[in-house]
């Protein structure tokens, strides 16, 4: 695709502002219930992982190494993924057999 | 605009979807062999499976316009019964000479496991034996990551593999680059929750081109919407790019890829 992003980032930011909104308001509606319910989940892993997930959300992009160049580092969303994924082994088919 | 659905598993769709889908712009679909939502019990059920995509899906498609094509395996999620897959792959190669019949796909992995690979191995000897292109399967969630660096290992591994005879699915933004760096094609999967929306599909095209690069909407039995790719269409077109570059992605990648196997006997809308 040859002009790869015809759109600048202020375009992109006024197309995209209503739902990156309603997307946050999700999650925080979400927090709410969960907390809402009653109990302590704050030991559990999957509420760990989407803390660790927030916080990837609001690091600069310079702490990544991409420095808004779209290219030198892992995006959010590489990152978010990743968190997310069980670890890789390259030993893995030893450890198989196969 | 036409366009090729690249990976659409017609057989838990309805008669209904063939006519939306051509009224949309399919002109034509490859339909995997995957999993039925639970385990079959018996080889006959796999060679029934097999006349379903090479006979009656064909023929189902015709009557809207649309060319089926498709491709033949047991899938990761039934590969822990490894007698039963070893069955299946011998029976394979009676369907292979089918005119609809593409390659190998989609195998892959799916919790990553010791049987899983055997299988997904078993599936590579079987493709390389009979000169097939093969499409993959990469598990979904958690193991995503984990899965298709393993896949690529064991492909990578066999020297008669050609990388640009061979479709990855279901890349996403933590395995696209691996995937695209080793020279195969690579398939985004347009799915609700587990896979990729046509906003994220678009967001890697324009990160890494449209070389090598498809976009499918899988249209299973679980949630998911048969008419995705008209979705990431019309994402594109509001992004401001041009019909030839959106045209590449979802008509000509797709024609450029399968062409490699004598069987894609397409003939072009006039």
């Amino acid at each position: 695709m040859g002009a790869r992003m015809p759109h600048t980032s202020e375009q992109i930011l006024q197309q995209e502002f209503l739902l990156a909104r309603a997307k946050i308001l999700e999650l925080a509606a979400t927090l709410d219930r969960i907390e809402r319910a009653g109990g302590d989940v704050s030991a559990l892993p999957q509420r760990k992982l989407l803390e660790q997930g927030f916080n990837l959300l609001i690091s600069p992009l310079a702490d990544t190494g991409q420095a808004g160049t779209g290219q030198a580092g892992p995006s959010r969303a590489e990152q978010v993924q990743l968190l997310f994924s069980r670890e890789y082994s390259d030993q893995w088919r030893q450890t198989f057999g196969v | 605009m036409d366009y090729i659905d690249p990976h659409i598993h017609m057989v838990s769709r309805t008669t209904d979807d063939y006519e939306t889908l051509a009224k949309m712009g399919c002109v034509a679909m490859s339909e995997p062999a995957f999993w039925a939502g639970f385990d079959r019990g018996s080889v006959e059920s796999f060679r029934d499976f097999f006349r379903q995509l090479t006979d009656f899906e064909p023929r189902r498609a015709a009557q809207y316009g649309i060319q089926h094509f498709t491709w033949l395996c047991i899938n990761a999620k039934e590969a822990e019964n490894v007698s039963l897959s070893r069955e299946v792959i011998a029976m394979i190669p009676e369907f292979l000479d089918k005119p609809n019949v593409l390659g190998i796909g989609e195998i892959g992995l799916n919790k990553n496991t010791r049987n899983e690979a055997t299988i997904f191995l078993e599936h590579v000897d079987l493709a390389m034996r009979h000169n097939q292109q093969i499409l993959i399967h990469t598990p979904h969630l958690e193991d995503k990551y984990q899965g298709t660096r393993m896949i690529l290992d064991m492909l990578l591994g066999d020297s008669r593999i050609q990388p640009d005879r061979v479709l990855v699915d279901h890349v996403e933004e933590h395995t696209i680059k691996h995937v695209l760096d080793k020279g195969f094609w690579a398939g985004m999967t347009l799915y609700p929750v587990t896979k990729c929306t046509p906003q994220r599909a678009a967001d890697m095209i324009e990160k890494y081109g449209s070389e090598r690069l498809m976009a499918n909407s899988a249209g299973d039995w679980g949630p998911s919407k048969p008419t995705a790719v008209p979705d990431l269409i019309l994402e594109l077109r509001r992004r401001g790019h041009s019909e030839a570059a959106i045209r590449q992605v979802v008509y000509e990648n797709p024609l450029k890829f399968f062409s490699q196997s004598k069987r894609f006997n397409f003939k072009p809308p006039v």
